[in-house]
């Protein structure tokens, strides 16, 4: 694969050290960084292509800004940021054609075969679940799910103490589960 | 304890175990409660499941192929952003210049009006109203062929008047004939109070047939 100072020459031709350090770095951080910005985009948006797509953006956002990052160290971080702000965005503008599409067309909207084999019933209701919790509940929970991060990790993450992101990690599962208590007839059932 | 309002309590023990130890020892002794924890945690382990396998999707490599060209794009679109902003900057520049050279062309243009404004002190208007002769009664509505006449007034100020053309040969005449002091200049300022009108003698009026009128004309009568 053709490595990003490879490709960029105007880095270079600007004689700018800083930029082409600054080139380096983001390189060596696209891979994880992609992952990263997927899995967060998924958790909002769960459908690969647009959390693709916003997964893009924010790296690409990322890249503008990140000669500017004084803490490269913050970098995994700063992208979470904007992967969730941008998956957020993109999930209210789809919704927001859903349903000027299920007036339209008053019936429900067609589901593409992955969103349907995805979509088992305890997904779509956990994901319905998730929707509604808090924000700051919501990604706190997103991200201690996503690679088993630690608390500490995820506290670094948001640039948040230790004790808030087990406060609010706790209070997201003990919401979650309230949510879908419901559910627990069926599992007495089976 | 009674097992009823437990339910709570079991949630969060599932969610954080062993934090509640008077619901440890219930539990020790009541196996209705010890499967509704069973449940409550298996509930937990589902959603963990579900959340995990959420967001343990791997990209396409295709998503960092894509950034990477996108960025490797995007000094060239940086560049042209600056071209646009250039020529955007250039173009205010000239509508700028363009205004100015438009206004001022006017200002010139409009002079004699301008500097008549300018000169024009604090006390002109009651000096206008004292030479009526002077100032026009109607507002002049073409500026441009506005005339100005200027000459010194008795404290000396400098005073200017508006005229229209066919009157400034009229002034000049006045403006010479008050320099050279032939017009008693203080006779005009102060001039008597008006005398007082009469009452309005009312005679009566005698109202003929025509052919009395006729008969009138014929004599005369009419006319006296």
């Amino acid at each position: 694969m053709q490595a990003l100072e490879a490709i960029l020459p105007g880095s270079r031709v600007q004689g700018e050290s800083g930029t082409t350090e600054a080139a380096r770095d983001f390189e060596g951080q696209l891979a994880d960084g992609a992952t990263l910005a997927f899995r967060m985009a998924m958790s909002v948006l769960r459908n690969r292509a647009d959390a693709e797509d916003v997964a893009q953006e924010a790296l690409l956002r990322a890249y503008k800004g990140f000669s500017k990052l004084r803490e490269r160290r913050a970098f995994r971080g700063w992208l979470c940021r904007i992967t969730w702000r941008l998956a957020l965005d993109r999930q209210r503008g789809t919704r927001r054609r859903e349903r000027r599409e299920l007036t339209a067309e008053s019936g429900a909207p067609e589901r593409t075969a992955e969103q349907m084999a995805a979509s088992s019933e305890f997904e779509r209701h956990l994901a319905r679940a998730m929707d509604e919790l808090p924000e700051k509940l919501r990604q706190a929970l997103v991200l201690a799910a996503i690679e088993g991060h630690s608390t500490r990790e995820v506290a670094e993450l948001l640039g948040l103490p230790e004790g808030t992101v087990k406060s609010r990690v706790h209070l997201a599962r003990k919401q979650m589960a309230e949510k879908l208590q419901w559910l627990v007839k069926d599992f007495k059932r089976g | 304890m009674a097992c009823e309002g437990l339910q709570e309590r079991l949630i969060e023990e599932a969610v954080a175990p062993g934090t509640d130890t008077a619901l440890a020892e219930h539990l020790a002794s009541c196996a209705g409660c010890r499967a509704e924890l069973a449940v409550q945690r298996e509930l937990q382990a589902r959603i963990a499941g579900g959340l995990s396998a959420m967001v343990s999707g791997e990209p396409s490599p295709a998503l960092i192929a894509r950034v990477r060209m996108q960025i490797a794009a995007e000094p060239a679109a940086h560049r042209f952003g600056w071209m646009w902003l250039s020529a955007g900057v250039a173009t205010a520049a000239l509508a700028g210049f363009a205004i100015w050279f438009g206004a001022r062309y006017f200002m010139q243009h409009a002079e004699p009006v301008r500097e008549v404004q300018k000169n024009v002190p604090q006390a002109a208007p009651q000096q206008i109203a004292q030479a009526p002769a002077i100032v026009p009664a109607r507002p002049v509505r073409n500026p441009s062929v506005i005339h100005s006449v200027s000459t010194q007034g008795n404290a000396g100020q400098h005073v200017a008047v508006v005229i229209p053309p066919g009157q400034r040969e009229a002034v000049l005449r006045l403006v010479a004939a008050l320099r050279s002091g032939r017009v008693d200049v203080a006779g005009l300022v102060n001039q008597p109070p008006p005398q007082e009108i009469a009452p309005l003698e009312i005679k009566p009026i005698k109202i003929l047939t025509l052919a009395e009128e006729r008969a009138a004309e014929k004599s005369g009568d009419i006319h006296k």
